[in-house]
């Protein structure tokens, strides 16, 4: 009998927590997928909005038809919000927001987090939302994402995740981790950079002259307008340049973010194309003004097979040294534009037992003065790949 | 008398007392003060833990030494019928405040996250009938009921720490002693408050666990347990999310909960997960209200524990209310309890002990 009692008690108690207060069917909902924030004309900022509206019910899936663009100039979201709230026959829903797109303007002036803060949890945006930097207008972007294969965009933002760990060429970032970054100043953010592929160079802060690109650095057409150009580094909470995909896979290395990815460098007369992955968690010891990066990695030889006359460790030993060059080139343009892109104060703060000593430490003075040596581990491995050294 | 005690196992009390432990050591946790010098919650709570142990061990000594089965026998016992019944209540008090700081912070959550555009006071009424229904069967049922709910609760620990796991970096948790010792100490006294309320319901009800021996133990397995679990998670948390932000988060374990990525098939967990710490806060609560109403009952000699469990219930719904309310003074009222409620308990618990020890050496030494 208690038994019974106790489970007719959970029972009660769990009917009593699942309940819906107001519930308010799917269909009568438009959900808000992507949201973009660029300057505005008249009100300082334009909200866009890329909505999903399921008329057919919870059941229905995604056609290209049913995903529309919203905007509304406002001075917040809140404000978009209620403005066009009265343009719409259903209720706007952000529980399936999944990125948020700014502007390289906005990004670039600092204003990003006027426009973000905590109670976007309200709206029941997560924190775990990706963020990107937009090269160009937001709408064109948006429009240049949408597939009649995959209107709700959900494949590509899956992709994005799996194209950041296969190639190493763009961060994939989420609102939390933007937001922390501005807050500490124990690292700084770098956000992945999309536009609408023009073939037009990009600015590169490490030097260099990068096309838009997937996949390595060349132009590409492919099914999307739109495509990922490489990372916006943040110093603070302000935008300070660009990095292109290869350059960014050092600052992706020495977070330990990074798994695989190709790099073609230059050996010899002609260019070697290997394929890289990670080998073990990356060393970083700061002391004294100076930093040590140690980074392991396997790596496979793809392109040419066989080089006469190369041993193994004369070519491990040129691969670290090249890798060893772009990461100085790197951390010497992030350094310039005061951004902490590598995350030497992560490593900093450990050396701290005590809060008030290390927010009074000038770290970003120390930061300017850091003198860092990258050193690479290089094995290469990966048989039959082996074969191609003579 | 209609106190509802009946006759509850080692185990089952161990279970009402970790839900307890575990509910109030996550959720009773005023963030903006707790994380401004720095993030060491996770040793502020071991150290907290292991003083409560401690008190517990004294109590236990003194409770055995005097024949006492409960508190309120050690209360009246050690410092009279009208001085047991004063100290008293400043225990009810505690216990009740106890019941509502973690289920305060439940209620923000559901504004803020879950059923924004309700009402709080209709939410209020959902948790209330829940809270009263437990307390109003009393304390077999309720510990019981604690019984079949602690591994569905435990999993939904287990799972946040899971699924959270990617996000993980060690540097967050640095500096490690945050503001250094002097506010470790500040830090683990407060703490006590988010421990001792188990520790002394657990003594107000051990005529129902057959007498003060067996809810220490109890009291021990769930201080144990659910202290080595609370600061697991508080060093996730930390690992998680930086002191900085800490501060500013209203809910740091939910938003814990959120950061699980929109492409992970985990991702929905949070829901889930929640409304187990939810169920797991319930019971929480109803143990603290039926531990108030129960040492009121034996302490005013009230025969009949329901309606004074009832009314307890309706006051701590209230209570919850009224500390949503977003004032300059309510804020300083909420920060000034969370920093100074551990008072509530500790001073009459020490005055207690060690008057009820004194009268025990003088009676001895009369009796030889």
């Amino acid at each position: 009998m208690a038994k019974l009692t106790t489970l007719a008690l959970c029972l009660t108690l769990l009917l009593v927590c699942a309940g819906c207060l107001n519930a308010v069917a799917t269909d009568e909902y438009s959900y808000v997928i992507d949201i973009g924030v660029e300057k505005g004309e008249t009100l300082p900022y334009r909200f866009i909005f890329m909505i999903n509206n399921p008329s057919g019910g919870a059941g229905e899936s995604a056609s290209k038809e049913n995903v529309t663009v919203i905007q509304a100039e406002a001075r917040d979201l809140y404000e978009a919000i209620d403005t066009l709230a009265g343009s719409l026959p259903n209720q706007l829903n952000f529980a399936r927001t999944t990125l948020l797109l700014f502007s390289r303007e906005i990004a670039e002036d600092g204003k990003i987090p006027d426009l973000i803060n905590l109670t976007y949890g309200k709206l029941k945006i997560r924190e775990s939302c990706r963020v990107m930097i937009a090269a160009s207008d937001i709408r064109p972007v948006f429009d240049g994402m949408v597939s009649s294969a995959d209107p709700s965009m959900t494949k590509i933002k899956a992709h994005m995740a799996e194209y950041s760990d296969g190639t190493g060429f763009v961060p994939d970032a989420t609102l939390g981790q933007m937001l922390e970054a501005f807050e500490s100043k124990t690292h700084d953010v770098v956000i992945g950079y999309c536009g609408i592929n023009t073939g037009a160079l990009i600015q590169d802060m490490a030097g260099g002259d990068s096309y838009p690109y997937l996949g390595g650095a060349m132009l590409s057409e492919g099914q999307l307008k739109t495509s990922i150009v490489g990372s916006a580094v943040f110093a603070d909470d302000r935008m300070v340049g660009i990095l292109d995909g290869q350059h960014t896979m050092p600052i992706q290395m020495a977070r330990g973010e990074f798994r695989s990815g190709r790099i073609t460098m230059p050996y010899e007369n002609g260019d070697l194309t290997l394929t890289l992955y990670k080998n073990g968690a990356p060393e970083i010891q700061v002391q004294d003004g100076e930093a040590v990066v140690r980074i392991g990695l396997e790596a496979a030889l793809e392109r040419p097979l066989r080089l006469p006359g190369t041993d193994r460790v004369t070519l491990e030993a040129a691969v670290a040294g090249f890798l060893s060059h772009q990461a100085e080139k790197v951390f010497s343009a992030v350094q310039q534009a005061d951004s902490d892109a590598f995350g030497f104060g992560q490593t900093a703060v450990k050396r701290f037992s005590d809060m008030g000593a290390w927010r009074l430490y000038d770290w970003e003075r120390a930061y300017r003065q850091l003198a860092v040596s990258f050193q690479f581990t290089v094995k290469l491995s990966h048989d039959p790949y082996d074969l191609a050294l003579e | 008398m209609n106190l509802r005690e009946g006759r509850s196992g080692v185990r089952e009390m161990t279970a009402a007392a970790l839900l307890a432990v575990v509910t109030n050591g996550l959720f009773a946790v005023n963030n903006a003060d707790t994380y401004r010098s720095g993030n060491m919650q996770y040793l502020a709570t071991v150290v907290a833990v292991l003083l409560c142990l401690l008190l517990l061990s004294v109590l236990e000594r003194v409770m055995a030494a005097r024949n006492a089965q409960s508190l309120d026998m050690l209360l009246t016992g050690s410092l009279g019928g009208v001085g047991g019944a004063a100290v008293g209540i400043l225990v009810v008090g505690g216990l009740l405040l106890a019941a509502v700081l973690p289920m305060n912070r439940f209620l923000l959550i559901l504004t803020r996250y879950v059923f924004v555009e309700e009402d709080l006071v209709e939410i209020c009424l959902y948790l209330l009938p829940v809270i009263v229904l437990l307390a109003y069967l009393g304390l077999e049922a309720l510990v019981r009921t604690s019984y079949l709910c602690i591994w569905p609760v435990a999993l939904a620990f287990v799972a946040a720490i899971l699924v959270t796991a990617p996000g993980y970096r060690v540097y967050r948790l640095f500096p490690l002693l945050g503001g250094g010792a002097p506010e470790l100490l500040v830090h683990s006294l407060a703490a006590l408050f988010r421990f001792l309320p188990a520790v002394a319901a657990l003594l107000a009800v051990g005529n129902g666990a057959h007498g003060v021996r067996y809810a220490a133990k109890a009291g021990r397995w769930a201080l144990g347990v659910g202290g080595a679990v609370t600061a697991a998670i508080q060093v996730c948390v930390g690992m998680t999310f930086t002191s900085d932000y800490l501060q500013q988060l209203p809910a740091p374990l939910y938003h814990f909960l959120m950061q699980v990525r929109y492409d992970h098939p985990t991702m929905r967990v949070d829901k889930l997960v929640l409304f187990l710490w939810i169920i797991s806060g319930l019971l929480a609560a109803a143990f603290y209200v039926y531990a108030a109403a129960l040492l009121y009952c034996r302490l005013f000699r009230a025969r009949d524990v329901r309606p004074v469990a009832a009314v307890m219930a309706a006051m701590c719904t209230g209570a919850m209310l009224l500390l949503h309310f977003s004032s300059e003074g309510m804020t300083q009222t909420v920060s000034f309890l969370y920093r100074n409620a551990y008072l509530l308990l500790l001073l009459p618990l020490l005055l207690a002990a060690a008057l009820g020890a004194v009268r025990k050496r003088k009676e001895v030494a009369w009796q030889n």
